[in-house]
């Protein structure tokens, strides 16, 4: 019986971790590996990978389209958990009022989080359309000409970063308001009669309180927005030219457009490691918090 | 009766524009599939339909065979969720109720929460290879494998929250009255999890249900989910506008009703335990 007890936390933990293994580890493994080959899927004269060594990371070292890809994905994450971030505060401390109908606000404003980011990017670009879209027939009762939007080169980053602030902003309300609402309100009294302003109360005793939920909700949003890759299959195709070409999009095309499996596995190599740098940065700060706290 | 502050008033305006914005878009789908084709394109655009036509829904039925895409998403969603249960739930309750070797309980919480971080890109290419050589690519056991793995990390972490605050007293008298471990999880934790189990496998099924990237790489003739048909609507030259909001309004009511139904549990879900909605 003992001998079988011993076995129990294994007959649990271990059907899951070998799917584990197999089907995330493996491929992960096997990705390592052909990253240093040339391997083209449909080349009719190269049946077989070619081993390159590190020759796909020089290739890449100096690959404009992947550094510009890694640059137009940092903008927008740097556009859009910004944004996010200030007009869900500012909802959120609006909400924080107790406004009559506040949980059907909450409803409401979750429902973005039931549509398919592929149909959001769809319903975009019908509205963003120059000519019959409703955001410029809007935009014409305010005086403002029409936009060319998501079809020109200048505008269809900003456009795209829009969809995404439609569509997280509310997301980014709710979460920061439940972290008001766990704030006890004691304190805040107290320094308010001990006459603190409000700025005040919000810069030193809301904020830091907050701390906590601001780092999630920030490093939720920013590991999102360096993966966005629905909307844009239906909003911009990463167009015009490559205006929108984030990263994932950027390998998306070399693996299954070009069909240059070792130069993607290469590039997904180096992001995957931008990626696990940005999350140990913010695992750390994370686990500091933990310490101070 | 509360006196109403001036800037009271300014809150209310900020949340009844953010909600009108929210909102519109959800108005502007709906509308857009009933509307007669020829109020689709116009300019200036038609806001409210003259009439009400039910013409795109029968096409995507007719003409886009919508019911078999149908058919592989709840195919896909349901058994991949079912196995990402199966499999995740003991994980999650190993994790917190053994100790493991050199008390990696912790970091292996961790290492499943962090395959999660990974880009699903990454993980795809190899996997597309892979299928292709096993011809796991377009068939139902490739799609639901990638669906179980995508939600496994997911599904640990949230059981792994809600094991951690459920106390241990009913499965220890249980094991004291002679239960094996093995049964006191099956007897006495299971029933006590259902919730948890719920609002998880509701979380699964909402982002299953929307996936779109494994989706369109894994699939290519036979078993296209609905997103991916969703995708087909649009292209360079075709704007194929009243299928798919047609299609779209009708893929968003299971969405709709999951999202009503685990409201609070979403929040808590999304932000992976930490923040309860």
């Amino acid at each position: 019986m003992a001998v079988l007890e011993k076995y129990t936390k294994w007959l649990f933990f271990a059907p899951g971790f070998v799917v584990f293994l197999v089907v995330i580890i493996a491929p992960l493994v096997f990705s390592y590996v052909i990253m240093f080959f040339r391997w083209n899927l449909f080349d009719p004269f190269q049946k077989n990978p070619v081993f390159v060594g590190l020759g796909n990371f020089v290739e890449l070292s100096t690959d404009l389209q992947f550094w510009g890809a890694w640059y137009r994905t940092v903008l927008f994450a740097a556009v859009v958990v910004p944004t996010e971030f200030v007009l869900g505060f500012v909802l959120a401390l609006s909400l924080k009022r107790d406004l009559r109908g506040e949980r059907v606000i909450k409803t409401l404003l979750l429902l973005p989080l039931a549509m398919a980011p592929i149909t959001v990017g769809a319903l975009w670009r019908v509205m963003y359309s120059p000519m019959f879209g409703v955001i410029n027939y809007f935009l014409g009762f305010l005086g403002i000409p029409p936009q060319a939007w998501a079809a020109s080169t200048q505008q269809a980053l900003i456009s795209t970063a829009i969809v995404d602030i439609w569509q997280w902003t509310p997301f980014v309300t709710v979460v920061l308001l439940a972290g008001l609402v766990s704030i006890p309100s004691e304190p805040l009294e107290a320094a308010i009669v001990d006459g603190a302003s409000s700025a005040q109360v919000f810069r030193h005793l809301v904020l830091p309180m907050m701390r906590n939920v601001i780092l999630i909700i920030v490093i939720l949003r920013v590991m999102d927005a360096i993966k966005v890759y629905d909307i844009l299959y239906t909003l911009t195709y990463g167009g015009p030219g490559n205006a929108t070409t984030f990263i994932t999009y950027r390998i998306s095309l070399d693996a299954f457009k070009s069909w240059h499996i070792g130069l993607a596995s290469a590039e997904s190599f180096v992001s995957a490691m931008i990626v696990a740098a940005l999350t140990l940065v913010f695992i750390r700060l994370i686990s500091e918090r933990r310490v101070a706290g | 009766m509360k006196k109403i502050k001036s800037s009271d008033v300014v809150a209310y305006i900020l949340v009844i524009v953010a909600v009108g914005i929210t909102i519109f878009p959800f108005y502007l789908l709906v509308t857009t599939s009933i509307k007669p084709a020829s109020e689709q394109f116009s300019s200036p655009p038609v806001l409210i339909p003259s009439s009400v036509t039910l013409g795109a829904y029968v096409n995507v039925f007719e003409k886009w065979s919508f019911q078999s895409y149908l058919v592989n998403s709840i195919v896909v969603t349901i058994f991949s969720v079912a196995f990402s249960l199966a499999l995740g739930v003991p994980m999650a309750y190993a994790l917190t109720r053994f100790r493991f070797p050199r008390n990696m309980n912790d970091s292996l919480a961790f290492f499943i929460l962090s395959l999660r971080m990974i880009p699903p890109i990454v993980g795809i290419i190899p996997i597309f290879i892979i299928f292709r050589y096993v011809e796991l690519n377009d068939t139902f056991q490739g799609l639901i494998l990638a669906y179980t793995v995508f939600n496994l990390p997911f599904t640990v972490w949230i059981m792994r929250g809600f094991f951690i605050d459920l106390p241990r007293d009913f499965e220890e008298a249980g094991m004291i009255d002679g239960c094996s471990h093995l049964r006191a999880f099956a007897q006495v934790v299971l029933p006590l999890s259902i919730p948890g189990i719920v609002s998880t496998a509701s979380l699964c099924i909402l982002q299953s249900w929307n996936e779109f990237i494994f989706a369109v790489f894994l699939t290519s003739l036979y078993r296209k989910t609905v997103p991916v048909l969703l995708s087909s609507f649009i292209g360079d030259q075709q704007y194929l506008w009243g299928e798919l909001t047609a299609t779209a309004s009708l893929a968003i009511i299971p969405a709709l009703i999951l999202l009503l139904l685990v409201q609070r549990e979403l929040v808590k879900g999304m932000t992976f335990g930490a923040i309860k909605g």
